[in-house]
C-alpha cells in the first residue's frame, strides 16, 4: 500500500544530522531519526504519525559499528537484531534480540529503533538493564557518552533532536549465568505477554521485564526475592511477582491475572536454570 | 491409459511456484485511477455532517461519493446494505466515503481529510444484546427490504434477520422415554478469511456502453448479474474477469469493492478506477466470517441410540445480511450432523450485530455447526459413559434413513460414516479418549468429532464446459470455474484426459475466466465443482468424441459406431491400424486430393443441478444438494496441566472421497483445510472492543498458524463409496478438511483437563481460566 512522500536524508556524521534535524524541525517538517524504519512505515501508514522528513543515521559510521574491542563490545544503534543474533558477541543480548518480532523484520528492525520505539515491548533493552553498560548519544555537539541507567527511565531520555548512536559494555558480563524467556498468548512470533531477561552474579538475580506493564522495568526489590536462596523457587517466584511495582496490563493477548499467572511460572523456571549448577 | 486416480501435478503449479502467475491486481494499467474508502470509526451512530473540502483540494483528486450519492440498497438475498453508509453506519470499519484520485497515495491522503460529525449510538455487541427485549434495532425497516432472492423471513421490529425452522418427528412427547438427557452450548467468534491476496476490483466503463471488471472474486457471474441488476444493464455489457485468486475460503464470494469500483469509475466519465483493499481494509470492512451460539439438548436411550434432539442456532452475521440466510438454511438442513436421529426440533437465527457483516467461509456454516454438534455428542458420551466413538458408530447416518429435513438419504448419495469410524479409529490407534502421562506435567489426549456436509446451493446452478481442437490435436478446455486454490482447473483437464483417452498435458485449460467466453458456472463455492464442472467436462467429451467419430467415419469410410477413440487418434476398433490421427481432423479433414470437409472441432457441455429444493418454511422439509461427504477428523494433543500449553502432535483425517481423483492433490487440499481448522481451534477469532471496534485487523494481532505450528505429523486417508451421478463417484472435497478439526481439539482438550472446551479459540488463557484461573 502507498503511503504520502517524505523527505529522506542521509548524513555521514552526528553533527551534520543533528543539524539537519534541526533545520527540518524549524522549518515545520515534523522530522524523524530513521533507523530500521519498520515503525515509521507502520505507524505513518494507519496514520498515526505523520513524519514530513526523515532523518537516516545509518550513514554515521559510529551509529555502525559492531565489534568487540579489548575488554568491550561495542554495538551500534543501526545494527539489526538479525545482525547482532548472527555475530552472537553477548549470548543474552543474541537471546533476546532474536525472538522479536520475524525474520523479515528483525531484518530491518535495529538495536537502536527498537529500543526507542513507541510500543510497550522494546525488549532488545532488557539485557542492557542489568548491566552497567555506557550510551553514545548524538548531540548538537558530537557524541556524548552518558550511563545507560541515567538515560533509560522506561523509555530513552533524550532531546528531541538527539538519538542513540551505540551501546558499549564490558565483556564481562558475557560470562554471567543468563537465560532469556519470552511468553506470548499462544504463538512463537507474536508480542511477549512477558518477557524476562535474568543474569546471575555470585549471589544475586537479576531480572528484567517488559510486556507485563507499560514499560520494560527492573526493580532491587524484585531481585532480592528472586535471590533468597533458601526458599524454593515456586515460593520465591510467588513472591517476586507480588513484590511487581507495576500495574499488570489487560489486552487482546492477555489479561493482567493472567499474565501474573504466566509471569510467575516463569520466573521458577529461570531461577531453576539460574540456579541449576548449584 | 490411466489419468484418474493418477497424483497428476496441478497446472497452475509451476508459475505460482516461481511467482509468475498473475493475480488481479499484478497487472496494473497507466492511467487507472485509484479509489480508497474512509472507514466508520464507530460500529453504530449517526451520521451528522461530512465535509469533503479539504479532500476534494488534495491535488490529483477528482471525485469524493458519500452514501447520499448512493441512494439505494444492494444484498445477495435481502437488500440491506447500502454501498456507502447512508444515515447511520452500522459496523466500524463500514465504507462512508469513496475518494477517486489518480494514484493511490493521493486518494489514501484525501480520504484521511474527510471530516465526519458523528453522534454515536448504543452498538449491539453480541448475539445476546441483539436479542434483548427493547435492544437498539439495527434495520428498523427490516420488513421493508426488497428481497432479491427468496427464501429470508425477517422479523420486524427485531434484529432477526431470519428465522429457519426445522420439525422432524414430534419431539415433545419423546423426552420422558429418554434414559440420558444433556445439555451443552457452545460459543464461537467472527473469523477473518485472510486469505493472502487481499480483495481487490477494478472497473472500467467504456464510451460503447461495455463494463469491463476485473476482480478477486469466486464468482464472476454473480458479479456480472448484480452490476448488470444493479446499475440497469444487460448482463452481456459487463464483462467479468476473474485471473487466479490467491486464496478465497468463501470471502471473495461476497460482491462489495465491484460495486464500488463501478460507482467511482461512473463518478469520473468511465476512466479506470481500481479499490485495493488494504490488510485492515480486507479485515474490517469487507465480510468475515459468521460467529455463532449453539444450544443443544440431547435425549438418548440408556445404549446410546439418540432419540431426539432440540437445537437452537443463533448466527452473528454482523450489520448485514449477505449470504447469511443461505448459511443458516445450508445449517438447518444438516442440524444434526450426521447422525440419524428421528425427532428433531432445531432452529436457525440470524441476527444483526453491530459487527463487520458476514459471509460464506470454508464450510459454510459447518464448522461452527459441527463444532457445536460434536460438543454435545461428545458429553452424551460422558453422560452414558460410552466410548465417544462407538456412541457416533451406533448414531452414524446410513442409507435408507433421512436426513433432518427428511431428504432420503441412499447408497449413492451419502458416504460411509461407520467405514470412516473404523479406519480412524486404526489410523490414530484410538484409545476411547485416555488420558496418557508422558511426563511430569504432561499429558497426551486424543479427540476425535465427525462431519458431514451437503452444497445447499439454489436449484438452478448450472455449469458448462467448451472444448476447442488445436490444428496439432492438442485440446483447449474452457470453464466457469475460478481456480481459487484445490486445483479445480486442473481436474477438469484430468477429466477430459481420461474420456479422451490423452495425455493431461495436451489438454489446455484456461486458468482465468472471462464470462464473456467461458461458459457459466455459478459460483465456485460449496466445493462444487468437481461435481458441476466434472458432469459439463464429460458431456462435452461425449459431444467431441460424436464429432470426432462422425469426421473419422467419412475419412475412413465407415460407420461412426465401428469406431473408438484413444491415444489422440480415432481408429477401428476391431483394426486399430486403420485410424486417423486427431491432428488429421481437429480442424477439418482434408482428402488427399486437397478438399476438405468438417471445420474445426468444437464441443460443449451443459449441466444443471437437479431434483433441489428450497426448503419449507414451517419444517424445513426439502432436499439440500446432490449428496453428502462424510468424514471423521481426529487429534493427539500434549498438554503441559502446570502451565496450560498444548501442542497438537497428530491431526488425522479420514474423509469418504467417493473417488479419489488426484491422490496427491485430495491429500493436499485436506491437509491445508486441517491447517485453517487447527488455526481457528488454536488461535484465530475476530475481537471487538466494549464498543464495537474491530481491534485485531492486522496479522501481527489477528493470529493464524504460521510456519513451524503445525502438528508434527498430518494422517490423510480416504474411504472410496462412490457417488454414483458423480463424475468417477467423486464426492465433494474441497472445504471438509476444515469442518471437524477444531471440535477434536476441543473434544481432546475437554479430556485432558476435565473441563467443557465449548468457545474457541483455545489459548493457554482460556484453558487457565477454565481449569479455575485466578481462583485455582
Amino acid at each position: 500500500m502507498m503511503t504520502p512522500l517524505m523527505a529522506y536524508y542521509r548524513p555521514s556524521t552526528v553533527t551534520e544530522a543533528v543539524t539537519t534535524f534541526r533545520q527540518l524541525r524549524q522549518d515545520g517538517h515534523h522530522p524523524a531519526y530513521w533507523s530500521g524504519g519498520t515503525e515509521i512505515l507502520t505507524r505513518r501508514r494507519l496514520h498515526e504519525i505523520y513524519p514530513g522528513a526523515v532523518v537516516d543515521i545509518k550513514g554515521i559510521p559510529e551509529v555502525g559499528q559492531h565489534a568487540v574491542h579489548g575488554r568491550d563490545m561495542i554495538f551500534g544503534a543501526g545494527i539489526s537484531l538479525w545482525e547482532i543474533a548472527r555475530a552472537d558477541y553477548w549470548p543474552l543480548l543474541t537471546a533476546t534480540a532474536d525472538r522479536v518480532a520475524d525474520h523479515t523484520s528483525r531484518v530491518q528492525i535495529t538495536l537502536g529503533g527498537n529500543i526507542a520505539s513507541h510500543l510497550p515491548y522494546r525488549e532488545a533493552v532488557l539485557p542492557w538493564m542489568l548491566v552497567d553498560a555506557t550510551a553514545w548519544v548524538g548531540t548538537i555537539k558530537g557524541i556524548q557518552t552518558r550511563p545507560f541507567c541515567k538515560l533509560f527511565d522506561g523509555r530513552l531520555v533524550l532531546a528531541d533532536d538527539e538519538f542513540l548512536v551505540a551501546l558499549q559494555v564490558s565483556r564481562d558480563v558475557a560470562s554471567f549465568p543468563y537465560t532469556s524467556r519470552k511468553m506470548t498468548r499462544r504463538d512463537w512470533v507474536n508480542y511477549p505477554l512477558v518477557s524476562i531477561s535474568a543474569t546471575k552474579d555470585v549471589h544475586t538475580i537479576h531480572a528484567a521485564f517488559s510486556g507485563y506493564a507499560l514499560e520494560p522495568f527492573r526493580d532491587d526489590a524484585i531481585d532480592r526475592v528472586l535471590s533468597e536462596e533458601d526458599l524454593p523457587y515456586a515460593v520465591r517466584a510467588e513472591r517476586a511477582v507480588a513484590a511487581i511495582p507495576r500495574k499488570a496490563i489487560s489486552d487482546i493477548h492477555g489479561s493482567a491475572a493472567y499474565r501474573k499467572f504466566v509471569t510467575q511460572y516463569t520466573l521458577a523456571s529461570i531461577i531453576e536454570v539460574l540456579e541449576g549448577g548449584q | 491409459m490411466k489419468v484418474i486416480g493418477c497424483s497428476i501435478p496441478r497446472k497452475d503449479a509451476r508459475d505460482k511456484v516461481t511467482g509468475r502467475a498473475k493475480y488481479n491486481h499484478d497487472i496494473t494499467v497507466g492511467g487507472t485511477l485509484y479509489a480508497v474508502p474512509r472507514l466508520a470509526e464507530y460500529a453504530h451512530a449517526a451520521i451528522k455532517n461530512i465535509r469533503t473540502v479539504a479532500a476534494l483540494k488534495v491535488e490529483g483528486v477528482r471525485a469524493v461519493l458519500t452514501g447520499q450519492d448512493t441512494p439505494f440498497l444492494v444484498g445477495e438475498v435481502l437488500e440491506d446494505r447500502p454501498p456507502l453508509a447512508h444515515g447511520r453506519v452500522l459496523y466500524w470499519g463500514e465504507p462512508v466515503a469513496l475518494v477517486v484520485a489518480d494514484s493511490e497515495e493521493k486518494a489514501r491522503l484525501a480520504a484521511s481529510l474527510i471530516d465526519i460529525d458523528y453522534e454515536p449510538l448504543p452498538v449491539v455487541n453480541s448475539i445476546d444484546e441483539a436479542l434483548k427485549p427493547n435492544a437498539p434495532l439495527i434495520h428498523p425497516d427490516v420488513d421493508r427490504y426488497t428481497i432479491l432472492n427468496h427464501p429470508v423471513y425477517p422479523k420486524s421490529h427485531t434484529n432477526i434477520a431470519d428465522h429457519v425452522h426445522v420439525r422432524k418427528g414430534p419431539t415433545d412427547p419423546l423426552w420422558p422415554q429418554c434414559d440420558v438427557v444433556i445439555e451443552s452450548r457452545s460459543v464461537l467468534p467472527q473469523i477473518d478469511h485472510m486469505a493472502m491476496e487481499t480483495r481487490s476490483a477494478t472497473v472500467e466503463i467504456l464510451p460503447g456502453g461495455r463494463v469491463l471488471v476485473h476482480s478477486t472474486t469466486q464468482a464472476p457471474f454473480a458479479v456480472q448479474k448484480m452490476l448488470a441488476h444493479y446499475f440497469q444493464l444487460d448482463q452481456g455489457q459487463v464483462v467479468v474477469m476473474a485471473p487466479l485468486v490467491g486464496g478465497a475460503f468463501g470471502g471473495k464470494a461476497a460482491v462489495q469493492l465491484e460495486i464500488l469500483a463501478y460507482l467511482a469509475s461512473r463518478a469520473v466519465g468511465g476512466q479506470m478506477v481500481s479499490v485495493v483493499n488494504s490488510r485492515e481494509q480486507d479485515f474490517a470492512m469487507s465480510p468475515v466470517g459468521t460467529g455463532l451460539d449453539a444450544h443443544f439438548r440431547l435425549g438418548a436411550r440408556d445404549d446410546g441410540k439418540i432419540l431426539a434432539a432440540e437445537i437452537t442456532y443463533r448466527l452473528d452475521i454482523g450489520a448485514y445480511t449477505d449470504s447469511a440466510p443461505r448459511i443458516a438454511r445450508a445449517i438447518a438442513a444438516q442440524c444434526t450432523g450426521p447422525y440419524a436421529v428421528d425427532n428433531v426440533k432445531c432452529d436457525v437465527l440470524c441476527v444483526y450485530t453491530n459487527h463487520t457483516y458476514t459471509t460464506a467461509f470454508r464450510g459454510f456454516g459447518h464448522m461452527p455447526m459441527t463444532f457445536a454438534i460434536e460438543r454435545a455428542i461428545e458429553k452424551l458420551a460422558d453422560a452414558l459413559k460410552m466410548d465417544s466413538l462407538a456412541l457416533r458408530l451406533m448414531n452414524a447416518i446410513r442409507p435408507g434413513q433421512s436426513s433432518p429435513t427428511k431428504a432420503r438419504l441412499t447408497a449413492s448419495n451419502v458416504g460411509d460414516l461407520p467405514k470412516a469410524l473404523n479406519a480412524m479409529a486404526k489410523l490414530i490407534e484410538w484409545n476411547g479418549g485416555k488420558v496418557m502421562k508422558v511426563g511430569p506435567h504432561l499429558i497426551r489426549v486424543q479427540g476425535i468429532a465427525s462431519f458431514w456436509k451437503t452444497s445447499s446451493s439454489p436449484p438452478d446452478a448450472v455449469s458448462g464446459a467448451v472444448i476447442t481442437m488445436n490444428k496439432d490435436g492438442t485440446v483447449n478446455l474452457s470453464i466457469g470455474a475460478v481456480e481459487c486454490g484445490p486445483g479445480t482447473k486442473t481436474t477438469a483437464a484430468q477429466i477430459l484426459a481420461e474420456k479422451l483417452q490423452m495425455p493431461v498435458d495436451r489438454v489446455f485449460v484456461h486458468l482465468d475466466v472471462n464470462t464473456e467466453v467461458d461458459p457459466e458456472h455459478w459460483k465456485t463455492v460449496a466445493s462444487l465443482s468437481t461435481y458441476m464442472v466434472g458432469k459439463a467436462v464429460e458431456e462435452a467429451c461425449k459431444d467431441l468424441i460424436r464429432q470426432l467419430k462422425n469426421l473419422a467415419a467419412i475419412a475412413l469410410k465407415c460407420s461412426p459406431s465401428d469406431l473408438a477413440v484413444a491415444g489422440e487418434k480415432v481408429f477401428l476398433r476391431d483394426d486399430p491400424q486403420v485410424m486417423v490421427r486427431f491432428s488429421d481432423i481437429a480442424h477439418g479433414y482434408r482428402f488427399p486430393e486437397g478438399d476438405t470437409i468438417g471445420g474445426q472441432r468444437i464441443a460443449r457441455g451443459s449441466f444443471v443441478i437437479r431434483h433441489l429444493n428450497l426448503l419449507d418454511e414451517e419444517t424445513g422439509e426439502g432436499r439440500p444438494g446432490p449428496g453428502w461427504t462424510v468424514g471423521v477428523q481426529g487429534v493427539l494433543l500434549e498438554v503441559n496441566t502446570e502451565t496450560f500449553d498444548y501442542r497438537v502432535v497428530k491431526a488425522a483425517s479420514v474423509i469418504d472421497a467417493g473417488k479419489v481423483l488426484n491422490p496427491q492433490g485430495a491429500k493436499s487440499v485436506v491437509m491445508g483445510g486441517m491447517c485453517q481448522g487447527l488455526s481457528y481451534a488454536t488461535r484465530e477469532s475476530v475481537v471487538y472492543g466494549s464498543d464495537g471496534t474491530f481491534l485485531n485487523r492486522q496479522m501481527r494481532s489477528y493470529r493464524t498458524v504460521r510456519m513451524g505450528e503445525q502438528p508434527e505429523q498430518y494422517l490423510v486417508e480416504f474411504v472410496e463409496t462412490p457417488q454414483i451421478d458423480a463424475p468417477f463417484g467423486a464426492r465433494p472435497l474441497g472445504e471438509h478438511g476444515v469442518l471437524a478439526m477444531p471440535a477434536a481439539v476441543a473434544n481432546a482438550l475437554s479430556r485432558a483437563l476435565g473441563i467443557e472446551a465449548n468457545q474457541p479459540p483455545f489459548v493457554p488463557e482460556s484453558l487457565w481460566a477454565l481449569a479455575g484461573g485466578e481462583k485455582a
